[in-house]
């Protein structure tokens, strides 16, 4: 469970997020969506433990999540980034493996048994083919498969995915959303930032509009026209329906 | 992968090997066993030169690798983060002065050379600090930034020293590899062995580090704290090393490049590669800089850039179309 106790930051007098309660309980999908700038990046890079300049308390578990180390961290919660670039060459295997890496201790490498989950993993996600290749030669959606795996691999409860949508082709897209799914019955707290609304609508639990860092609705309501249009100024209707040539802007 | 071991290895072995007995004084096996002037020649001069020549190759292609890993940038080098003309100043500052403490025993240059690297390190540190980032962009325009302010410092220094100085510190920015004892090896390889350990203790660290930040922090490493640390450790070593060798060129990019061409599958690997693939060309460039004109030696320095630069040309050409 996770829980967001009067999160604001600011980025110098910037405030990015203000305000912010929430809670997260297991097993729940969230949707985060609204503008860009909205703060739904940032958010995720907190509860990552990426920005730790925060005010305001966020537990997981009950445990505030300042007091843990980035190991502790990294055994409960896991991020899919937006883009898989690689600047320097990076074998497909060893991505899967540094999944281990939060159970190693200090200067030990992988175990007996950290080799025996990587090759679990590659068998059910039939990753033969790829695992000695330079991960930087695979395609977007085989690539977002191996980023998949490694989270797999880490064993975490929660996954925060960021705009996991882009770049895919459909049947990538298709293939992501039957294994977003897969992942909710299989009990995973799941945290999507997304535009893809319309993807994703269908299987999410929960959402959290958010807009210029404050929160605009947060909880199970889905299909809100006033929610939608307070979040983006734009029709709800104009989105969804099939029809949809023009998204055009209230103002 | 097997085969390319065999073959790195192999080489390696016959090249060190081979290495002492030729020069402007041939030495063969009678001679070196009948004559004492031959023996002292290829146990007093040549075996130490090709130690020292093995140990600062292949320290600077690790330091090249564990820049390019922590900064995830394969143009991340010795020189460009501007610890090798921090070291290059210091030794300058020695020459001109005539400064000569000597330290353990050791020619006072080599401790100017480490001060040099040190005062560099302190200035990129503290450009970070003031900024609050420790990013690779901060990083690598302070460390720009350093080696052209620290290049133009030695430019007024050779302007007012005599000429038998400027010719020492002209060999000595080149990059060579002087004549050394054991004394020097003897000092230098425990700190060799260390960086070789902590390498392979991080080497998972590396890997993570190389896949950018965000995805650092969510295997649970905090790359922040993890890139600062690197970075002053392989600084420190490097310091002592250039003060050695001075700060030859393009090992520390050319060396880890191959390694990650021939190696693509294992990290663990390209280690070992970069490791003994960086020794073997600058004791084997060595060689050639003290045998293609006899009795006269080129700096070690203009050939590995001389060779380096088309070669690494090459590689870049012909592994960009093999991507495209």
């Amino acid at each position: 469970m996770i829980e967001i106790k009067n999160l604001s930051y600011n980025i110098k007098k910037k405030k990015i997020l203000r305000d912010i309660n929430l809670k997260i309980e297991d097993g729940d999908f969230w949707l985060i969506f609204g503008p860009n700038g909205a703060g739904k990046t940032t958010l995720l890079k907190i509860l990552l433990g990426v920005i730790t300049d925060y005010k305001g308390e966020i537990f997981i578990d009950n445990k505030n999540i300042k007091k843990n180390t980035k190991k502790e961290t990294a055994k409960k919660i896991s991020y899919l980034p937006q883009f898989e670039e690689f600047s320097l060459p990076l074998c497909v295997k060893e991505i899967l493996l540094s999944g281990r890496y939060p159970y190693t201790s200090l200067f030990k490498d992988y175990s007996k048994n950290d080799f025996t989950i990587f090759n679990n993993t590659v068998d059910q996600f039939e990753l033969h083919e790829f695992v000695n290749r330079d991960i930087n030669t695979l395609s977007g959606g085989e690539r977002k498969k191996v980023m998949l795996a490694s989270t797999f691999i880490q064993n975490v409860s929660i996954i925060l995915f960021d705009e996991p949508f882009t770049f895919l082709d459909p049947e990538a897209i298709s293939n992501l959303t039957k294994f977003l799914i897969k992942l909710k019955d299989n009990g995973k707290t799941l945290i999507i930032v997304s535009h893809n609304i319309e993807i994703l609508f269908p299987v999410v639990h929960k959402i959290l509009a958010l807009k210029r860092g404050e929160i605009v609705y947060s909880g199970s309501k889905l299909f809100d026209k006033d929610i939608f249009k307070q979040t983006y100024n734009v029709n709800y209707e104009q989105l969804i329906s099939k029809n949809r040539e023009v998204i055009y802007l209230d103002e | 992968m097997n085969k390319k071991y065999i073959l790195i290895f192999g080489t390696g072995v016959i090249i060190l090997l081979l290495i002492p007995f030729v020069g402007v004084i041939k030495i063969d096996f009678n001679s070196l066993l009948s004559n004492k002037q031959t023996s002292f020649i290829f146990w007093q001069l040549r075996v130490p030169r090709t130690i020292l020549g093995f140990i600062a190759g292949s320290s600077l292609a690790l330091a090249g690798l564990i820049f390019q890993n922590i900064f995830k940038n394969s143009l991340a080098t010795p020189y460009t983060l501007g610890v090798s003309s921090g070291a290059a100043l210091g030794v300058v500052f020695a020459i001109k002065l005539n400064l000569s403490i000597s330290f353990l025993g050791l020619n006072g240059v080599y401790i100017y050379g480490f001060l040099g690297a040190l005062i560099s390190i302190f200035l990129i540190l503290s450009i970070a600090k003031i900024v609050k980032s420790f990013s690779i962009y901060t990083l690598l325009m302070s460390g720009v930034a350093i080696n052209f302010f620290f290049s133009s410092l030695i430019i007024i220094i050779q302007y007012l020293v005599d000429f038998t100085q400027t010719i020492s510190i002209i060999r000595w920015l080149i990059g060579g590899i002087t004549p050394v004892g054991y004394k020097e090896i003897l000092f230098l390889l425990p700190l060799y062995f260390f960086f070789i350990t902590i390498t392979f203790f991080l080497k998972n660290e590396l890997i993570i580090a190389s896949a950018g930040d965000e995805f650092a922090y969510s295997k649970g490493l905090n790359i922040k704290k993890f890139r600062i640390t690197v970075f002053i450790i392989v600084s420190f070593i490097l310091g002592i090393i250039i003060s050695f060798v001075g700060p030859i060129g393009f090992i520390g990019l050319i060396v880890p490049h191959i390694s990650r061409i021939l190696f693509k599958e294992n990290f663990k690997s390209i280690i070992i590669a970069t490791i003994i693939m960086g020794g073997l060309l600058l004791t084997f460039t060595d060689f050639l800089a003290r045998t293609i004109m006899p009795p006269i030696e080129i700096p070690v320095g203009i050939i590995t850039s001389l060779i380096g630069a088309p070669f690494f040309i090459f590689i870049l050409i012909s592994s960009l179309r093999n991507r495209n």
